[in-house]
């Protein structure tokens, strides 16, 4: 098979200095590289620019009637998110304008160039984050805008939510509406509440606790970890590349955990007649399950070793090679076998014991 | 665990698929497929392969993917010599509908034999012998009266085509962002490059391990699982780029839905 390098990434990267609109305005320190140790050493830079630099913050304080069950729809480009729990039909909406600059003069006049818009109608409410286009910087002859807007929210529980970072954290705490949260760089996180549409991030962990979910519950991230601790729903579906998943004292019917590089964790209680598919490449796939429901193991690594702390009836095993590699298949049955578990992984191990 | 089709009615529901199977065998199978669950989940993954199958991208194979597939096609009889010379520049229809053809052989192929062969994993690792079990029903379907070394042969060729699509996909998609007069923002780029080449580490290991152990379930179902993923990260890279570009904070978020997925 031919191996293709992955140029564009680099070839895109070097071509960075081209005049970019809105949302480049949001990365002061965005600079012509494609190495990622460049990009570490700028990311220190600007920790020790901003250390340096003068800091200016705005609050505002906004009130929108949506109804118990009404909906807002939150999209941040350089900042954190989070929707907490209230009472009543309005929701209230806390926006923290953050600038920094060589004076603090420069960084006030800054803090007038980003809006924060907010529009309400009929049982619905749009956050929206606005910074100025680049002809309106370079107009007044700044190279950049560095500006973060944290927008603290807090709505009644039942609420729908759909909010969005590009950088920046997004949350939700006991929010039982449903949720739509992402991010490009930044974690989201849901603690309670009962229906999440998604929670994605592609560069930042997920993290789920206790949510009581009717129906499907998807999280992902590219390179981050992915867990869920204490919840329900009817079907579990994780995934990341270069991070972990981990799924902890969960209650689901159908489980689907899957990472490349990182390892697969399940522990907790089986559903009878539930069905768990965890895949890793090369990370580990353990498995810690409480008493109660049985299940039929299919377990299979191409190089790593698979091992059970609990006895399997009718087991079958492939056996490791001549070369005297490890065990590569374990089939077998515990209990009543009422829950099937599926484990893959190419080069890394499976454990299976009681936890 | 999911009960299986029986191999008695395999034929039928492929031709069924194909659109070939006469009104009275069709009545037969439909009354079957009302009592079995197995084969019903069997003709819906075969519609479901035929339909992927048809939205893919025409591919034109090199002159030697010819020449194996129709070194096989005369080793079964299916075609006679005259038939079998290369196609060369001066058909290009001829070629067009080769590539047409092959591309449904090879995705039809390799979605249909990735979940039969993830099915024979069993067997096929316990024993140390090849995933022939799970992937004989569609050798037999197709009137093949070869030997086993054959079928399995003009499987791991078949393989190799899906494998060679999708790293043909995978070019495209890499053209496609090197082309890009715009960019995401460089962390956000350095951080994709790293889990592409996570990806691309996967991809080597499990093709290096088809190469050591070419009958190896795992290993044949890691590799398509990572180019897929590939695939998947690639394309929805792409869009990100696009959004960014437009400096559409929001549809950026919206995208981060499409970049997880694969």
């Amino acid at each position: 098979m031919t191996r293709r390098p992955i140029a564009p990434f680099a070839v895109f990267a070097l071509t960075l200095a081209t005049a970019l609109p809105a949302a480049a305005q949001v990365y002061p320190e965005r600079i012509p590289t494609a190495a990622h140790a460049r990009v570490q050493r700028d990311r220190t830079d600007r920790g020790q620019r901003d250390q340096n630099r003068e800091e200016q913050t705005e609050r505002t304080t906004k009130t929108v009637k949506i109804g118990a069950t009404g909906e807002l729809d939150v999209a941040n480009i350089s900042g954190d998110v989070l929707v907490t729990r209230g009472n009543g039909q309005e929701a209230t909406i806390e926006i923290v304008k953050t600038a920094r600059a060589q004076s603090a003069d420069d960084a006030k006049a800054l803090l007038g160039l980003v809006n924060v818009e907010v529009t309400e109608r009929a049982g619905r409410a749009e956050v929206r984050t606005r910074y100025p286009s680049g002809d309106e910087i370079r107009g007044q002859n700044r190279r950049n805008v560095n500006v973060s807007v944290a927008i603290n929210i807090t709505a009644p529980a039942g609420t729908r939510v759909s909010a969005h970072s590009v950088s920046g954290n997004v949350s939700a705490r006991d929010i039982h509406g449903e949720l739509t949260l992402e991010s490009v760089s930044g974690n989201v996180t849901i603690t309670g509440g009962g229906r999440v549409a998604g929670a994605k991030t592609i560069s930042g962990n997920v993290d789920i606790t206790g949510v009581d979910v009717d129906g499907e519950l998807e999280a992902s991230s590219v390179s981050g970890n992915v867990a869920i601790h204490k919840g329900k729903a009817r079907r579990v579906t994780l995934s990341t590349v270069s991070g972990g998943v981990a799924l902890e004292d969960v209650d689901a019917e159908r489980v689907s955990m899957q990472a490349v590089s990182g390892d697969c964790s399940l522990a907790g209680n089986l559903a009878s007649g539930g069905r768990y598919e965890l895949t890793s490449h090369s990370g580990e796939i353990r498995i810690a399950v409480s008493s109660g429901t049985g299940f039929e193991l299919d377990a299979n690594s191409f190089s790593g070793s698979i091992r059970s702390d609990l006895p399997l009836t009718g087991q079958t095993t492939g056996s490791g090679d001549r070369r005297g590699r490890p065990q590569r298949s374990l089939h077998g049955t515990y209990g009543n076998g009422s829950a099937v578990l599926d484990l893959t992984t190419f080069s890394g191990s499976i454990v299976i014991s009681k936890r | 665990m999911a009960s299986l089709p029986c191999s008695d009615h395999t034929a039928a529901i492929q031709e069924m698929v194909d659109g070939t199977l006469g009104a009275i065998r069709r009545s037969e199978l439909e009354l079957h497929l009302d009592q079995c669950d197995g084969c019903r989940a069997l003709l819906k993954d075969l519609q479901r392969i035929r339909d992927a199958a048809g939205s893919l991208d025409r591919l034109a194979p090199p002159d030697r993917v010819w020449l194996q597939v129709a070194g096989r096609l005369r080793q079964e009889g299916r075609i006679r010599a005259a038939h079998t010379r290369p196609v060369t520049s001066r058909r290009p229809y001829v070629l067009t509908a080769l590539a047409a053809t092959l591309l449904l052989m090879i995705g039809g192929s390799v979605l249909f034999l990735l979940p039969a062969t993830r099915g024979a994993r069993q067997a096929a690792t316990a024993t140390g012998a090849p995933a022939s079990p799970g992937v004989q029903p569609a050798a037999q379907v197709q009137g093949n009266a070869a030997s086993k070394d054959a079928v399995q042969e003009g499987i791991e060729a078949e393989f190799r085509l899906a494998e060679q699509h999708y790293q043909n996909a995978i070019t495209k998609l890499e053209e496609a962002a090197r082309s890009s007069e715009d960019s995401i923002d460089p962390q956000t780029a350095a951080m994709l490059q790293k889990n592409l080449q996570v990806i691309d580490q996967a991809i080597a290991e499990s093709s290096a391990a088809m190469r050591s152990e070419p009958t190896s379930v795992t290993a044949r179902d890691s590799l398509f699982d990572a180019l897929k993923r590939k695939v998947a990260l690639l394309q929805d890279t792409i869009a990100l780029m696009n959004e960014m570009r437009k400096g559409n904070a929001a549809g950026v978020a919206q995208l981060v839905d499409g970049v997880n997925k694969g």
